[in-house]
């Protein structure tokens, strides 16, 4: 293998896969990346067999070759190198990194040698996988966008309770009416259903998705990638964002019924400004339990009231909104920070909610929707106690 | 009838079990450490200090280390042993485990102390005909679950089972039967009654008596006269008769807390801040037993002593003070304070949920 890569490039391709690196790696051949050097491209894999990263940057290859190496060595220093090109060569069974420390003369010549392994046996990103696939276009209804949206507005509801594998993930459906993604830890739900949207094939699935993945497809979908195709299979869903690939492996269903939990009759409808309702929230939970997070909400004509009081801080805090309201008097408690975590999402405007009673999830959406967009969240209610 | 009755009023016998873990909290830093076992271990304050043992293991004992002693005199006894500064929230967790198991047996329970607890099983949620049994059912449970052992008395009271759980610790298993009651007293020596103390036993040596069987010759009268009042209840102790009930613990219906004024109000304001008073000491006697309840109850009386009271019920219970001033300061307006004058004022928290604060659950 011999290339000369800039700096630059060669770092937003480590930083790319870098998270895919194990922390704790069943074999010792997955804290490394796998590199190789083909046409005037490198392309960099990790993997930590549940999720597996590549991506390629532009290179000048001489001599191609594949190789792998410690993926936190070469981090740390492609990380701290100055802008400049770099001469990445395997010499003597070791990979070779050298060039000048910064651009221009007279800046210095860094040379460093690092131990290699052999690529056999790294787990590869196959070109593609078996199951329904879906293409993606840029400015179109179904683009990158979209699915970032879709996983920022669900994917904190996601649940941590490892009893409970299937909430441990987002549940993502696409049918010929639009896709859905749905995530619940119990406590709350999200739902982001988008109608109107059809791809080629118009096959119907579900999987669902690990954390960890969308966490890492909404960082990609922050920066310059555009998603071109997903597919979704049995046992694991493949993106290819272009120059990157994600291979993930999927959590096994089904999924809960999440619909027959959505309440009806909810009669009680309450529509409050997003930007009142947030901030106070924030304030009163400062005298909630720093245990339970209670905030109660009492609803009376036209009035919010929200109440909170800490045994730990010693004190009460009481807040009287103006909202929306007709129904009978209400009251219910609720964990704050549940509270907030939806509120955020809804970003600005006005929430409506409806509520039934004490024990009764509580609905809440926007008051405005885009276009064939659908949003809601549920949120248990807290039983209050001693 | 003023007349002690020669037997318990009952048409049964009673079957009581007095339920005592051994050595508690030592047993439980024991289980839960292994490096302490087969060591003398000592639960309990700082030598320093003025640190009293809480609880010796079967070792520590061996040295003649007893609760209670300073920590100092048992450091110096048994310089070896192994000092843990007690941990009463785990003591109180397993203690919770305990009642646990033993609830499954029946709801007739009284817990003592935190290792401690009297059952009657006479009729049981498991239909066992026999005390012997069920006690040997819940030793076996205690050590299966816990891992932990414990000493059973059983017997047709508490003050008999109290008695025979205590004779061969640890892990041991005393019965008691109705028939063999007084032939268990004759030898037993009067200090194994609880309450009598050192005092007690002293006066009753005066006239000879050191056991349990001597104590029963003597006339009830003259224990009366020596020991004052509780005399007559050594006296029935001594025949083996004990008719308190096992009492399962009860949390209060309501809690309350009223004032009366040596002269009457009519000015709002001080009505406000006497039940500002009232309901901020209701809410910190709430917090402290961790209650929280959904009706409140305003009680106001007029000069003549009429009487009236107002209540409110919300969805939601209510252990706060703020909240609980201004929904009686609501109920004082349906009274009529102030055209009246106000001799007593009174606040009550009832309907308590009796549940810690829970999320709920979409799925359950």
């Amino acid at each position: 293998m011999k290339l000369t890569v800039d700096r630059s490039e060669l770092w937003r391709g480590i930083d790319t896969v870098l998270d895919a690196v194990a922390s704790k790696p069943a074999q010792p051949l997955l804290s490394n990346l796998l590199i190789e050097a083909e046409g005037d491209r490198l392309t960099l894999s990790a993997s930590d067999l549940d999720l597996s990263m590549r991506t390629s940057v532009s290179a000048a290859v001489a001599v191609p070759g594949r190789t792998t190496v410690s993926a936190r060595t070469l981090a740390e220093i492609v990380r701290e190198w100055p802008e400049a090109e770099l001469s990445v060569v395997i010499e003597d069974g070791q990979l070779v990194l050298s060039g000048s420390l910064g651009t221009g003369g007279g800046s210095g010549e860094g040379r460093y040698s690092l131990a290699v392994a052999s690529p056999e046996g790294f787990p590869e990103i196959p070109e593609s996988v078996e199951g329904v696939s879906i293409r993606f276009e840029s400015g179109s209804d179904l683009d990158s966008q979209l699915i970032r949206t879709m996983i920022d507005k669900t994917s904190f509801a996601v649940s941590k309770d490892e009893t409970r594998p299937v909430l441990n993930g987002v549940l993502w459906g696409i049918g010929p009416e639009g896709m859905a993604m749905v995530a619940t830890d119990g406590s709350r739900l999200a739902e982001f259903r988008q109608s109107g949207v059809f791809f080629e094939g118009g096959g119907t699935t579900e999987v669902i998705l690990p954390p960890q993945l969308c966490s890492q497809l909404s960082k990609l979908l922050e920066g310059p990638e555009e998603l071109i195709s997903a597919t979704l299979g049995n046992s694991r869903v493949l993106f290819d964002l272009g120059h990157t690939q994600i291979l993930s492996r999927l959590i096994e269903g089904p999924y809960v019924d999440y619909g027959q939990v959505v309440p009806k009759g909810n009669e009680n409808k309450l529509t409050v400004d997003v930007e009142r309702l947030l901030p106070a929230m924030r304030r009163v939970s400062i005298l909630s339990s720093s245990y339970t997070h209670q905030v109660r909400m009492s609803l009376s004509r036209d009035n919010v009231e929200l109440t909170a009081s800490s045994q730990e801080v010693g004190g009460e805090a009481r807040e009287i909104l103006p909202a929306t309201y007709a129904a009978d008097a209400l009251e219910v408690a609720y964990n704050s920070q549940f509270f907030i975590d939806i509120l955020r999402k809804l970003e600005s405007g006005e929430a409506e909610m409806e509520l039934k009673d004490t024990a009764t999830a509580a609905i809440v959406r926007p008051a405005q929707q885009s276009e064939g967009q659908e949003l809601y969240y549920l949120l248990m209610p807290m039983r209050p106690g001693g | 009838m003023t007349l002690p009755a020669p037997e318990p009023p009952h048409h049964y016998h009673r079957k009581v079990i007095h339920i005592d873990m051994d050595a508690f909290y030592a047993s439980v830093e024991q289980r839960d450490d292994p490096s302490l076992r087969g060591q003398p271990v000592v639960v309990g304050g700082d030598p320093e200090g003025r640190g009293v043992v809480a609880a010796a293991s079967y070792e520590a004992r061996a040295f003649g280390i007893h609760s209670a002693m300073p920590m100092k005199t048992a450091m110096r006894q048994c310089p070896r042993a192994i000092r843990v500064p007690a941990d009463f929230g785990r003591y109180r967790r397993v203690s919770a485990e305990l009642h646990e198991i033993l609830y499954q047996y029946t709801d007739l329970v009284e817990p003592v102390a935190l290792d401690e607890a009297y059952l009657d099983v006479t009729f049981n949620k498991l239909d066992i005909p026999f005390g012997q049994r069920a006690a040997r059912m819940i030793k076996a449970d205690i050590r299966r679950q816990l891992r932990l052992t414990a000493s059973a008395g059983v017997g047709p009271n508490k003050f008999l089972a109290k008695i025979a759980s205590d004779l061969k610790k640890p892990d041991g298993l005393v019965v008691v039967a109705p028939g063999a009651v007084h032939d268990f007293l004759r030898e037993l020596p009067v200090a194994k009654i609880s309450g009598v103390g050192e005092v007690t036993r002293l006066r009753l040596l005066e006239i000879a008596v050191t056991t349990v069987g001597e104590l029963g010759q003597v006339p009830e009268e003259e224990l009366v006269r020596r020991l004052g009042k509780r005399g007559a209840r050594l006296h029935r102790l001594s025949m083996g008769i004990d008719d308190d009930p096992v009492t399962p613990e009860r949390e209060p219906k309501q809690l309350s807390s009223e004032t009366t004024f040596t002269t009457d109000l009519y000015d709002a304001g001080e009505m406000r801040s006497a039940l500002k008073q009232l309901a901020e000491g209701l809410s910190g006697r709430l917090r402290r037993r961790g209650l929280s309840g959904r009706v409140l109850t305003l009680k106001v009386r007029y000069p003549g002593f009429e009487t009236v009271t107002r209540s409110q019920t919300r969805p939601l219970p209510e252990d706060r003070g703020a909240p609980l001033l201004r929904r009686a300061c609501e109920l004082i307006e349906r009274t009529d304070a102030g055209r009246r004058g106000v001799r007593l004022l009174g606040l009550g928290v009832s309907s308590f949920g009796g549940e810690e604060s829970r999320q709920l659950d979409l799925f359950e």
